[in-house]
C-alpha cells in the first residue's frame, strides 16, 4: 500500500478513534474546568498527531499510548464522581478569596495570586472596584466568580415590583426546514396546530427555515427567503387593546344613554372590564 | 353608527376576546392557564348584561333587529 494512502488511513482511523472516545469522557473534560483537563487534552492531541504522522515506532506503541491515556482520563472521571478525595486531590477545592467584602490575603496567598492579579480577574468580570464585591471565589482553574453587592446588581422586575408572567420555556419547532414532533409535543400541540399557524400568518411550510414556539402559544418564524416580511405576533397586544377600547366604549356608552338602570349598567360593565385589565395585563404584555 | 350597533359591536368583540383567552388557557402551562380560565369566567357577568341590554334594545327599537 503506498505511503501516502496509509497516512490518510491512519490520520482517519486516529480521527474516528478520539472523536469516540472524548464523547465518553463525558462533558466535564470538555467544559475543561481544572488544569489537568486541559493539560488531559492536549496530550491527548499530541498523542493522536503523532500516532497519524507515523511518528512513533513501532505504531503499535502508539495506539497502546492513546489507550492507555484514554482509559485513565474515563477512569479518572468515574472515580471523581465518587470520590470527593480523588477529586479534591486532582481538581482542586474552590478558594473564598473576598468574603463580605474584605479581601481575605491568606487564601490569595494559598492560591499564590497577587493583589495585581486578583484584581486582574475582577477586571475581566467588567468589576473595577473591589468595593462593589461583596463574594468573590477563585475557581480550580484560576477563574474568579464574583458576587456584587445588592445595590451594584441590575435592576430586576422583582425591585420594581412589577408583576411578569412566569417564563415557560420555548421550544424550536421547526430547524432547517425540519419540522420536530418532539418539541410541539412538549408544548402540548402538534403538527395539525403549526400548520394551521403558517396558514394564518399566510406562510408556506415548506418556505420556514426556523420556527420557535413560546409557552403561550406565540409563533415565531423566520424564513428562507429574508425579502418576504412576516408580520410579528401581535395576537396578545391585540387582546389587550380590544379590551381597553370595549372598556372605554362601556364608560362612553353610559354617558349617551338617558336611561339610569341602563347607565349603571354599562358603568359596572365598565368597572368589571377595568378589573379584567388589571388582571390579564401582566399575562399579555 | 346607532348606539345599538355600537353596542353589538362591543359585546361580539368581548366574546371574541374571551375565547381567544380560553384558547391561550389551552395551550398555556399549568399556572398561566389557570389565570387564563379565570380572567375569561369573570368576563361571563359582562357578557350576559350586554346581551340582556341588546335584547331590550331590540325589544323597543324593532327596526334595529338584525343590523
Amino acid at each position: 500500500m503506498p505511503v501516502w494512502l496509509q497516512l490518510i488511513l491512519r490520520t482517519l482511523g486516529v480521527l474516528l478513534f478520539s472523536a469516540v472516545w472524548l464523547r465518553l469522557l463525558g462533558r466535564k473534560m470538555a467544559a475543561g474546568m481544572a488544569t489537568f483537563d486541559r493539560v488531559y487534552l492536549v496530550g491527548f492531541g499530541v498523542i493522536a498527531a503523532l500516532l497519524a504522522l507515523n511518528q512513533i515506532r513501532p505504531p503499535l506503541l502508539g495506539w497502546l499510548a492513546l489507550l492507555t491515556w484514554g482509559l485513565t482520563g474515563i477512569a479518572y472521571s468515574y472515580l471523581a464522581l465518587k470520590s470527593k478525595w480523588v477529586r479534591d486531590l486532582v481538581h482542586g477545592k474552590e478558594a473564598v478569596v473576598i468574603k463580605h467584602g474584605k479581601v481575605m490575603e491568606e487564601q490569595l496567598k494559598t492560591v499564590r495570586f497577587t493583589p495585581e492579579d486578583l484584581l486582574q480577574q475582577l477586571r475581566k468580570r467588567q468589576i473595577f472596584n473591589v468595593a462593589d464585591v461583596e463574594f468573590a471565589v477563585m475557581e480550580a482553574n484560576g477563574e474568579i466568580s464574583a458576587l456584587v453587592k445588592s445595590n451594584r446588581q441590575p435592576l430586576t422586575a422583582q425591585h420594581l415590583g412589577v408583576e411578569t408572567a412566569p417564563e415557560v420555556g420555548v421550544q424550536a419547532v421547526i430547524l432547517d426546514g425540519n419540522i420536530l414532533d418532539e418539541p410541539l409535543a412538549t408544548l402540548g400541540l402538534n403538527r395539525g396546530w403549526l400548520e394551521t399557524e403558517l396558514k394564518k400568518i399566510g406562510v408556506q411550510p415548506e418556505n420556514v427555515f426556523l420556527a420557535q414556539v413560546d409557552a403561550m402559544g406565540e409563533l415565531y418564524v423566520d424564513l428562507f427567503d429574508d425579502a418576504i416580511q412576516v408580520p410579528k405576533p401581535t395576537t396578545r397586544k391585540l387582546l389587550l387593546t380590544t379590551l381597553e377600547k370595549a372598556r372605554a366604549d362601556l364608560e362612553s356608552y353610559s354617558l349617551d344613554t338617558d336611561n339610569p338602570k341602563a347607565k349603571k349598567m354599562y358603568q359596572q360593565c365598565a368597572r368589571e372590564i377595568a378589573s379584567i385589565l388589571y388582571d390579564a395585563r401582566p399575562l399579555l404584555k | 353608527m346607532t348606539t345599538y350597533s355600537k353596542v353589538k359591536q362591543t359585546f361580539l368583540d368581548l366574546k371574541s376576546a374571551k375565547a381567544t383567552l380560553e384558547q391561550y388557557a389551552l395551550i398555556a402551562g399549568e399556572e398561566n392557564a389557570r389565570s387564563f380560565r379565570e380572567i375569561a369566567r369573570k368576563m361571563e357577568p359582562t357578557l350576559q348584561r350586554l346581551d340582556r341590554r341588546i335584547r331590550s334594545m331590540e325589544f323597543e327599537e324593532p327596526q334595529y333587529r338584525g343590523s
